[in-house]
């Protein structure tokens, strides 16, 4: 009965009306962001991010999911018609949905596409809205030893599979959390590495780092290589799947469904990993294994059922533990905090409003997206259009903007722009900035669950050890740690296993 | 690793504490040491490596997205430096006009126009809609 009442008290919230207008205006924004390739909602939410000052924490929360999932939506539609994803969670998309599009099935493509993230993320809020409650409840049992080992596994498993070299991820985790100790110790008050600037006493911000090593470095990425692709010329007809297709697709949505929601729960480009380990599942599974890669349409429909999935359950961890497993949920917890909102255990019965009230606009986005998406593919393909040489200016532009409306401070713009050379120099040297961000916006926390935790052992480590879940997740830790040095050694040893 | 030998430098300012009771210092000396030592060793595996192969590989793909990347830089430069001082209007103006300008080769009509329309826009929706004030520089716009 407690959760009727408080899911009628979610969509009293969801259907205010300014409330959605933000929906609906996040959606949009987000499919913009999605179908545009270059711009991921990493980037869209750190631009968008000062806009929402003014509005109401759960307004606030409401449009910025929006963006999140509904890039997931939109991710598909380039991934389709040109080949190009949209963003990262589409790049399977590309390999069945493009050649799809090729044999005159675009419009069953992104017809599959479109239901199948439908289904996905309305079963994904539903599992986010029974399953966040009680992990909640269950975290209030956590102490400082508990959230340290906690964070130490989330920025381990980050590290361990992000993309490229394990050694350089952890090297960035280490730099994004010793970047985050800058500013004054919450503890002592003493100043550490301010020099005497004000902006610095407060720390770096993550939303102009977020800004400068996603938005300004991906502009002077694309700047240098003139990212042009060519979209499929061809009149989209049928967009509604046939029987054919439905049969073929719907055990791929309900697995991926399934697989994405709890892969989205793991710390990490959560969607990105549920969309490639659905097409891996997809293909063991499948009678015809060799068709994938032609144009199966389970190859479309399972994976974009996943990274829809995952972004409700990538949530959980932000709004029961505090914890954000990714980037994006990093922003949303900077969003929460302006607005004077702490997440955590204590935020579903603190807030129950706000916590309802985002969980019941989802639901009503998943609708809104399936409308937005089908009949208004041709729109999309025209914004696919837009030259380049305007948008990368503006995007730019959007980002320094951004920074300085965020305390009316030009040295917040500065950070953008040095973090912006810094991101497009990672990137030409194959270090992810991902572990440097989440590392940032960790590290105080960490620090302050480490303290503490030294404190009550009086210096005795083995605290970690004799509390049983510190444990298992101190030792989750450490087998990680030492798989990445193994796997190194073997690889060093047979190079040609490694190729 | 001129990272972290700086982290170590500058915690030797910082009170350390110790084990049973850590000071400001201690989370950022443990740091610094941390990746100074994977720097380290990055930059070992980076070096022995780097002795097998015999192919350099060019850092900018051609000289002509060195040359775009160089300028839009520049222009991130003068935005920051001249914001405060011309105000938002005209340093975004002539921000996005430079860089049209440097990343396509479109009539300066095209230009001037798209320019001026994309930061009025920008201006009414930050300052004037969202209430977020924008500078307004010497020349009071």
């Amino acid at each position: 009965m407690d959760i009727i009442a408080n899911v009628l008290l979610g969509f009293r919230v969801a259907l205010e009306p300014a409330n959605l207008l933000l929906c609906f205006v996040g959606v949009l924004l987000g499919t913009l962001v999605g179908v545009l390739p270059g711009l991921g909602p990493v980037a869209a939410i750190s631009l968008l991010l000062p806009m929402t000052f003014k509005m109401t924490a759960a307004g606030a929360i409401i449009m910025l999911a929006g963006i999140y999932y509904g890039a997931m939506y939109g991710g598909s539609t380039t991934s389709i018609l040109m080949n190009i994803p949209g963003e990262a969670a589409s790049i399977i998309t590309c390999l069945d949905g493009y050649q799809m599009a090729r044999q005159g099935r675009a419009g069953p493509a992104l017809g599959i596409s479109a239901f199948g993230s439908f289904i996905a993320g309305t079963f994904g809020v539903l599992g986010l809205m029974l399953l966040a409650p009680w992990l909640g409840k269950a975290a209030l049992k956590f102490g400082p030893p508990e959230y340290l080992a906690l964070m130490l596994l989330g920025l381990t498993l980050v590290a361990y599979l992000s993309h490229g070299s394990v050694i350089k991820a952890f090297l960035m985790t280490v730099a994004g959390l010793l970047v985050g100790t800058i500013g004054t110790d919450p503890i002592s008050g003493h100043q550490r590495f301010t020099y005497g600037s004000i902006t610095l006493m407060d720390g770096v911000g993550i939303v102009p780092v977020a800004m400068g090593m996603f938005g300004v470095a991906e502009v002077l990425e694309n700047v240098e290589k003139e990212l042009a692709g060519e979209i499929y010329q061809t009149r989209i007809k049928g967009l509604f799947p046939t029987l054919k297709d439905w049969g073929e697709s719907l055990g791929a949505i309900v697995r991926g469904t399934i697989l994405g929601f709890f892969v989205g729960l793991l710390p990490g480009p959560s969607s990105m990993i549920a969309s490639f380990s659905s097409y891996a599942m997809e293909k063991r599974l499948s009678k015809n294994p060799e068709s994938f890669g032609k144009g199966a349409i389970a190859g479309v429909a399972g994976p974009e059922s996943a990274n829809n999935s995952a972004t409700a359950g990538a949530f959980i961890p932000l709004l029961s533990l505090g914890i954000p497993a990714n980037l994006v949920m990093a922003l949303f917890m900077g969003a929460l905090m302006i607005h004077g909102v702490q997440p955590g255990p204590l935020f579903i019965s603190e807030h129950p409003d706000l916590f309802f009230g985002v969980i019941c606009s989802m639901y009503i986005g998943n609708v809104m997206l399936l409308f937005l998406n089908l009949p208004l593919v041709g729109l999309w393909v025209r914004v696919l259009k837009t030259p380049y040489f305007f948008l990368c200016p503006l995007i730019l532009l959007f980002c320094l903007v951004g920074a300085y409306s965020l305390n009316g401070n030009v040295v917040e713009v500065a950070i953008t722009i040095f973090f912006g050379i810094v991101g497009f120099l990672l990137r030409k040297f194959s270090f992810d900035g991902t572990p440097f961000l989440l590392a940032l916006v960790l590290g105080p926390a960490l620090e302050n669950n480490l303290r503490q935790s030294l404190i009550i052992a009086r210096g005795d480590l083995s605290l970690f050890f004799s509390r049983p879940l510190s444990l298992i997740l101190i030792l989750a830790t450490l087998f990680l740690l030492f798989d990445s040095a193994f796997s190194w050694f073997r690889n060093r040893k047979i190079p040609s296993v490694a190729e | 690793m001129l990272l972290a030998l700086f982290g170590l430098e500058e915690t030797r300012k910082l009170p350390v504490g110790t084990w049973k009771s850590p000071a400001p210092g201690f989370f950022p000396l443990v740091l610094s040491f941390l990746l100074s030592v994977v720097a380290a060793f990055l930059l070992w595996t980076a070096l022995a490596k780097g002795k097998k192969e015999a192919s350099r590989i060019a850092f900018f793909a051609s000289s002509a997205g060195r040359t775009r990347v160089w300028l839009t830089v520049l222009a991130l430069v003068f935005f920051n430096l001249s914001l405060e001082t011309l105000g938002f209007l005209l340093t975004s103006f002539l921000f996005l006009a430079f860089l049209i300008r440097v990343l396509s080769s479109q009539k300066w009509m095209v230009i001037l126009g798209g320019s001026f329309l994309f930061s009025f826009s920008l201006y009414v929706l930050f300052d004037l809609l969202f209430k977020l004030p924008l500078p307004r520089g010497v020349l009071g716009f």
